[in-house]
């Protein structure tokens, strides 16, 4: 890509990855933030600055990896930092991620594509959240791997155990206890 | 064959490269069931993508935020590159100067980063002018002692607006490296917005432990512009005749805050201005063992008189008062409220930085029984941390480590949500107190800032009493400052550095927190059969009308448990004793026979109300004058008038007599005693450093 040489190349070079990505990792943010969205933003927005201060050229091909990174990354810091605070003003319900309850309840809608996010988001954290990177991101294994830190192998595992966990709930067959097994 | 199911579901997604892919399709016609699991996979991945697309939380940033970024990504930037050399000679004590290369390289954005080796003048360790072109500086926390270090770390900023700050190094390692936080400022575009990048830093062959901290480490701000720092003009007080105006009558005055500030001042590298300079306030500061008070009242008076040092015809009077000090077992549970000004301009290494230190010395020393909640204000208030329990360390910490200064002032708001919350967790036997701590102006919201001093009284009333910390320079709205807490029947106090904070809001924290007695008021009552010519020396903004004595509406000056007021006096005897440059009003004064008082030379009277109760009371203490020389009196009321000529001579006053710096600091360092917490020696260093700024 062509490096934005004045400030009004790079005014538009933000202008349009804040166009394309924002809502993307607002959503994101949100969602490693338990749906507090003024802390998601908060963090989209330091990502954009932070981007401000990179050269174009160093996130030239990977800015959404490099996006999506760098909000999972302040997020997590944010959510450290408040979970210490939560662990200690007695407010952990809240932070407990399935709500058995609503679990139930969600069960019984009939609307298909309700009851797949409320039995995704009974998944182990990390499935839940390489499959939202995949299909609500859209990013490839490789551009995960790039966010997570992590191999782009252990990806395509966490994806494929998530699709299955997902499945098996959707068949109605209970929680499975482990979804390492191999299908031969 | 193992027929990966991981694998299948990648091929299903379209994730796998052809060849990878060439050999599932293999499979798959191997074995026709594997087709309906990729369909499955399929699927699946098809009821997420339309779930998650159904989900409705397509929400942006807002508008604000969008026209930051827009407005950060248009401005021009310049990256550099900051390199500290070797930092060892800085472990040098009492203000060597350290040679530290500083190499700077920069460019325009988008050009190559080449730091070149430019030189940037050394450093001063004393904590002046560190890093030379590079505005700001570096400090450690306190785990450290607080010392001054560079960064070693190329990052992209404006060269103009860096401040920089060291943290944390591990104190256990040899290595002595830390983490530097680059705040940048974007102050020019309408909104004032910082952002921290962290880099590490290694310093080599610095000696460790580091230097002692000295009140000087944090790097004072640019002087201030002309006119910006605002002080109450003072008149000076000057004699007057008993025969006219028998009642020396004004409110007490346990402020320090003068002192810190002129201490700035001259570590600045500027004699202050003469009405910075508030000579109660510099008496006030120093420790003075007076007897503890005995019996009914939680306060004591204890004078003294003897030859006035500097006017061999004159006398000097001493008046002490004592508060009661702490109890034992530790002072009343506290429930506190830090109001923060975290606007834009706290951002100065003497800012929030050391405020944040400071918080983190002053929660040491809460417990479980006391309550702290922080409400930061800048361009809007907002509860930063809700009431929690004085105990609760790591919460506390973790709260001041979050602090971040950005935006503009708006001191009213917060004001309103700090009492609320104090209001909220209000002891009835206990402290009650919002602690704001600010950099100056307190700007006003819509209403008046009589409609703020109002609801800071109204508060006070109620029993939530007002403390201000000031911080920095710049634009200091002293007198302001001064007002708000006294409306609040609080204190204030100014922090310049660590060891002022230690002082405040640790040593003293029982006092600064506690009250003993309300509306302390002093009346001398003076004998004109003595007494020829009184002068009060400070307190000129603390006076008060002969008739407020009594008047219990009429508002004054609080004392803190174990705190104490001292006030000088120089009297002329009647003995041969003139009115400089008046004579009496032969109308004014009707003369009178005067009732013999066995050579009595006044009454001191103090008046004061139980902290909450109503009724005033009062105490009354004769004075005779015993004809002492100047050599024995106490060594405390010899170093109070070592620092009251001190004052004068720095207002310029035309009472100064024959005092000078030489004579002042030889009384000083006779009167040093025991010193324990070396604020007497520092106080002849100051007046060294004064001569060496041109006070004679």
């Amino acid at each position: 890509m062509r490096e934005p040489a004045t400030p009004d190349d790079r005014r538009l070079w933000i202008g349009a990855a804040l166009e394309r990505h924002e809502r993307d990792l607002v959503g994101y943010a949100l969602r490693l933030l338990d749906g507090d969205l003024e802390r998601a933003r908060d963090v989209v927005q330091d990502v954009f600055l932070r981007l401000c201060e990179v050269r174009p050229r160093d996130v030239d091909g990977h800015l959404r990896q490099w996006l999506f990174r760098v909000t999972r990354n302040r997020a997590l810091d944010v959510r450290r930092k408040e979970d210490r605070m939560t662990d200690l003003t007695d407010e952990d319900a809240h932070r407990r991620g399935g709500d058995p309850a609503a679990t139930t309840a969600a069960v019984d809608l009939e609307d298909e594509a309700q009851s797949v996010l409320a039995h995704a988001r009974e998944l182990p954290a990390k499935q839940h959240e390489v499959l939202r990177l995949k299909f609500q991101h859209g990013l490839s294994y490789r551009e995960i791997a790039g966010v997570m830190g992590e191999t782009v192998g252990t990806v395509g595992w966490l994806v494929h155990a998530g699709i299955r966990g997902l499945r098996e709930r959707l068949d109605g067959k209970g929680v499975p206890a482990c979804d390492a097994t191999e299908r031969s | 064959m193992r027929r990966d199911g991981t694998k299948l579901t990648a091929y299903a997604l379209g994730e796998l490269p052809p060849e990878e892919a060439a050999l599932v399709e293999g499979w798959l016609a191997e074995e026709p069931r594997l087709g309906e699991e990729v369909e499955e996979v399929r699927a699946t991945a098809a009821l997420l993508e339309g779930g998650f697309a159904e989900e409705g939380t397509a929400v942006g940033l807002r508008s604000f935020q969008r026209a930051l970024i827009e407005a950060r990504a248009g401005r021009r930037r310049r990256f550099f590159s900051v390199r500290v050399g070797n930092l060892a000679a800085m472990a040098v004590a009492a203000g060597v100067v350290a040679a530290v290369g500083v190499w700077i390289g920069w460019g325009a954005d988008g050009e190559e980063r080449s730091p070149s080796g430019t030189d940037v003048e050394s450093a001063r360790v004393d904590g002046i002018d560190f890093l030379g072109g590079v505005e700001g500086m570096a400090y450690l926390g306190e785990e450290s002692g607080g010392f001054l270090v560079g960064a070693d770390e190329v990052q992209w900023s404006d060269l103009d607006d860096l401040v920089q700050e060291l943290t944390r190094p591990d104190p256990a390692d040899e290595h002595i490296g830390g983490r530097v936080k680059i705040i940048y400022r974007y102050e020019d575009m309408g909104f004032d917005l910082d952002e921290e990048v962290i880099a590490n830093v290694e310093v080599e062959g610095l000696e460790w432990p580091p230097l002692a901290i000295s009140p000087s480490w944090y790097v004072p701000d640019d002087l201030p512009a002309p006119g910006t720092e605002a002080y109450q003009h003072l008149v000076e007080n000057t004699f007057r005749d008993p025969r006219v105006f028998p009642f020396s009558t004004f409110s007490i005055d346990v402020d320090s805050a003068g002192y810190a500030n002129l201490r700035r001042f001259l570590a600045q590298g500027r004699l202050p201005p003469r009405d910075a300079v508030r000579v109660e306030e510099m008496i006030n500061y120093f420790h003075y063992d007076y007897p503890l008070p005995e019996g009914e009242h939680p306060l004591a008076i204890d004078v003294e008189v003897g030859a006035c040092p500097w006017n061999r015809d004159a006398r000097l009077l001493r008046v002490g008062l004592q508060g009661i000090p702490p109890a034992e077992e530790g002072r009343q549970p506290a429930n506190l409220v830090f109001l923060l000004d975290v606007s834009g301009s706290m951002k100065a290494a003497a800012k929030l930085p050391l405020l944040k230190d400071a918080l983190r010395l002053l929660i040491a020393n809460l417990t479980e029984e006391d309550s702290v909640a922080i409400v930061t204000y800048s361009d809007q208030a907002r509860v930063h941390l809700p009431p929690v329990r004085g105990s609760e360390r790591a919460v506390l910490r973790e709260a001041i480590d979050r602090l971040s200064a950005h935006g503009s002032t708006n001191g009213e708001s917060g004001l309103g949500l700090a009492y609320r919350l104090a209001s909220e967790r209000f002891l009835e036997e206990g402290i009650n107190r919002v602690l704001l701590a600010t950099d100056g102006d307190f700007n006003v919201g819509a209403s008046s800032e009589g409609a703020l001093e109002e609801l800071i009284a109204e508060k006070a009333r109620s029993g939530v009493h007002l403390t201000v910390l000031g911080f920095g320079s710049g634009n200091l709205k002293d007198s302001k400052l001064e007002v708000l807490s006294g409306r609040g029947d609080g204190n204030y106090a100014y922090i310049d550095g660590l060891r002022e904070a230690q002082r405040v809001l640790v040593d003293e924290l029982a006092g600064t927190l506690e009250t003993i007695a309300e509306d302390v008021k002093l009346q001398i009552d003076f004998n004109r059969a003595q007494v020829a010519a009184y002068r009060l020396i400070g307190y000129e903004n603390r006076a008060l009308a002969a008739q407020d004595f009594q008047d219990d509406q009429k508002d004054a000056g609080e004392l803190g448990a174990g705190h104490r007021v001292t006030a000088l006096y120089e009297l002329l005897p009647a003995a041969g004793g003139v009115v400089p440059g008046v004579s009496p009003s032969k109308y004014a004064a009707p003369e009178r026979e005067v009732i013999p008082t066995d050579g009595e030379l006044c009454e001191v009277r103090v008046r004061y109300q139980a902290p909450g109760g109503s009724a005033s009371r009062e105490l009354r203490v004769p004075v005779v004058d015993a004809g002492l020389a100047f050599e024995e009196l106490s060594r405390d009321t010899r170093f109070a008038a070592a620092v009251a000529a001190f004052g004068t001579l720095l207002r310029g006053s035309p009472h100064r007599g024959t005092a000078d710096p030489e004579t002042i600091s030889r009384w000083a360092l006779e009167a040093l005693g025991e010193d324990r917490d070396g604020r007497r020696a520092e106080f002849c260093d100051l007046v060294r450093r004064a001569v060496e700024l041109g006070l004679r």
